[in-house]
């Protein structure tokens, strides 16, 4: 009997399940997101670079560049935890599903991220995958930080099965 | 002339969230014998845990998804022991409260599971649903839903403030109703009761032969809980296991509904004991030397042994979970049922198989 009234009580209220990824999942407070860094701050000490549990930070003091390997990073905060500068921290983003592995890197100039994205080997032999990656960067002003993400994925996935008619064409 | 037939269960079945693989020889409708095959998802953890001592936790948190926080406590307990470090009570009572909340959440998923193992998907949806709200103020308190990394050698990363003890006092209150629900349900409901009661037994004399361990053998009637050697802050915590007679499918869940209710006044008594103070000491040298420890995860008995030769990397690290304890109790509760509740059998006994095979 007191299944029957459940039932009934969760036929008209609201779904407790978020459409996801139409729908983003909004993130928790004090969550340990995606890494960042003000490279600005950094004095190459390399801390990080030795206490990341699974060598995922590159620090280069010669070029002045660091990197971070997207894929590998397990967001434990370790990092954050022993910089002195406290030029790290992780936002409170999802790290976006990709195809790719991702590196970011951080450079002193220009002072903003780039974002250099390491091929897959198969995406790399169709060569195809650059001219509609630099197209959806074109478009990125015009997208919000979400729709960019969800975007990136049938742009990869379109780029493959186009390829795979020319073949069979 | 009799004609045997076997019949495959698993490594992939709708039940089996991990893979596990049964043999099953039978008459008829009936199990006469039956041969477990596990070692599907072996990752060689124990291998990689010859490591930096400290950049272990995170491989150790990595063993099991649902029971990540009693791994990692398990295993900075076992590291402290080696060097003498003396953990802050602050922290232990965090600790705690964390392995609580991770109670909380692996016992309402278990108990789910058991609703869609017989077919009772509106229970299953129900718990799982409920178990959101655990899982998100885990999230809140320590950074992650699942890998919580609040742990670490002396102590732990994050502190209780104000406002988070705030959080988990609303959670459990909201939490509280629905587990009332919850256990209305296993207690009263004509179908779980049907279907689970006198299923699988396991006899007292059987549980202790085979060393079943966790709320298998409590249900049972085995006094077995780790908790009750007082490690950490269980020692201040007023604490009684909870024990069950009948040692069927449907006395299982209900011990684990009751360790619901325990781990929310666990959850409690420890807030209230919480004095300001350090969260983390601070380890000075490598390890050297051996230790073991033990704790009650969700499943049961954890045991860790750890050896360090006063290097930077461990010598050995050798990790016992509670499934690889429970499942010599399959074969025996499986043989003379009806090949319709092995499923159920198995799933009762809560088996965690990428725990077990590390």
């Amino acid at each position: 009997m007191g299944m029957l009234k459940n039932t009934l009580k969760n036929l008209f209220s609201k779904p407790a399940t978020i459409l996801y990824p139409v729908e983003p999942i909004p993130p928790l407070p004090d969550f340990r997101g995606q890494y960042t860094m003000d490279h600005s701050k950094c004095i190459y000490c390399h801390l990080c670079e030795k206490r990341c549990p699974v060598g995922a930070i590159k620090i280069d003091k010669e070029k002045k560049q660091n990197e971070i390997y997207l894929s590998l990073c397990i967001n434990c905060g370790v990092c954050v935890e022993v910089c002195p500068k406290d030029c790290i921290t992780l936002e409170e983003v999802y790290t976006p599903p990709s195809y790719t592995r991702e590196v970011r890197v951080f450079h002193t100039e220009p002072t903003e991220h780039q974002l250099k994205v390491q091929e897959l080997p198969h995406y790399a032999e169709e060569g195809k995958l650059c001219i509609t990656k630099t197209e959806l960067e074109a478009m990125k002003g015009e997208l919000t930080e979400h729709q960019y993400r969800v975007a990136v994925l049938p742009c990869y996935r379109r780029d493959k099965n186009d390829s795979k008619e020319k073949k069979e064409a | 002339m009799k004609v045997v037939n076997i019949i495959p269960f698993g490594p992939q079945h709708p039940v089996l969230p991990e893979p596990i693989h049964l043999d099953m020889q039978t008459e008829g409708e009936i199990v006469t014998d039956v041969k477990v095959v596990v070692g599907y998802v072996h990752r060689g953890i124990e291998k990689g845990l010859e490591n930096d001592y400290e950049k272990n936790m995170f491989l150790a948190e990595k063993i099991c998804g649902i029971c990540s926080g009693v791994h990692t406590s398990t295993y900075s307990m076992v590291i402290e022991s080696i060097m003498g470090v003396e953990v802050p009570q602050r922290a232990e009572l965090i600790r705690a409260i964390i392995l609580e909340l991770e109670r909380l959440h692996s016992h309402l998923l278990i108990i789910g599971l058991v609703g869609d193992a017989i077919g009772y998907e509106n229970f299953f949806m129900q718990t799982w649903r409920d178990r959101e709200i655990v899982m998100n103020l885990l999230g809140t308190l320590t950074g992650n839903r699942v890998h919580y990394g609040i742990n670490k050698v002396g102590g732990v990363r994050r502190d209780l403030t104000d406002e988070r003890i705030a959080l988990i006092k609303k959670a459990m209150a909201e939490l509280r109703p629905k587990i009332d629900d919850i256990a209305d349900i296993v207690y009263h409901d004509y179908t779980l009761k049907k279907r689970g009661r006198g299923v699988g037994v396991l006899k007292k004399s059987d549980a202790i032969a085979l060393g079943i361990v966790g709320p298998n053998a409590r249900a049972s009637g085995v006094n077995y809980d780790i908790r009750s050697t007082g490690y950490g802050a269980y020692k201040d915590l007023h604490f009684k296991p909870i024990l069950g007679e009948a040692g069927d499918c449907h006395e299982r869940t209900s011990v684990r509904v009751k360790e619901l209710y325990q781990s929310m006044d666990l959850i409690e008594e420890a807030l209230s004991l919480l004095k300001p103070g350090e969260i983390a000491a601070r380890p000075k040298g490598f390890p050297k030397g051996e230790a073991v420890a033990r704790h009650e995860a969700p499943r049961g008995e954890l045991f860790y042994y750890a050896r360090g030769v006063g290097k930077k990397e461990m010598y050995r690290v050798k990790v016992r979970t509670p499934t690889y304890a429970n499942i010599p109790g399959i074969p025996p509760l499986v043989k003379g049922m009806q090949i319709a509740d092995v499923p159920y059998i198995v799933v009762s006994l809560d088996p965690c198989i990428s725990c077990t095979e590390r």
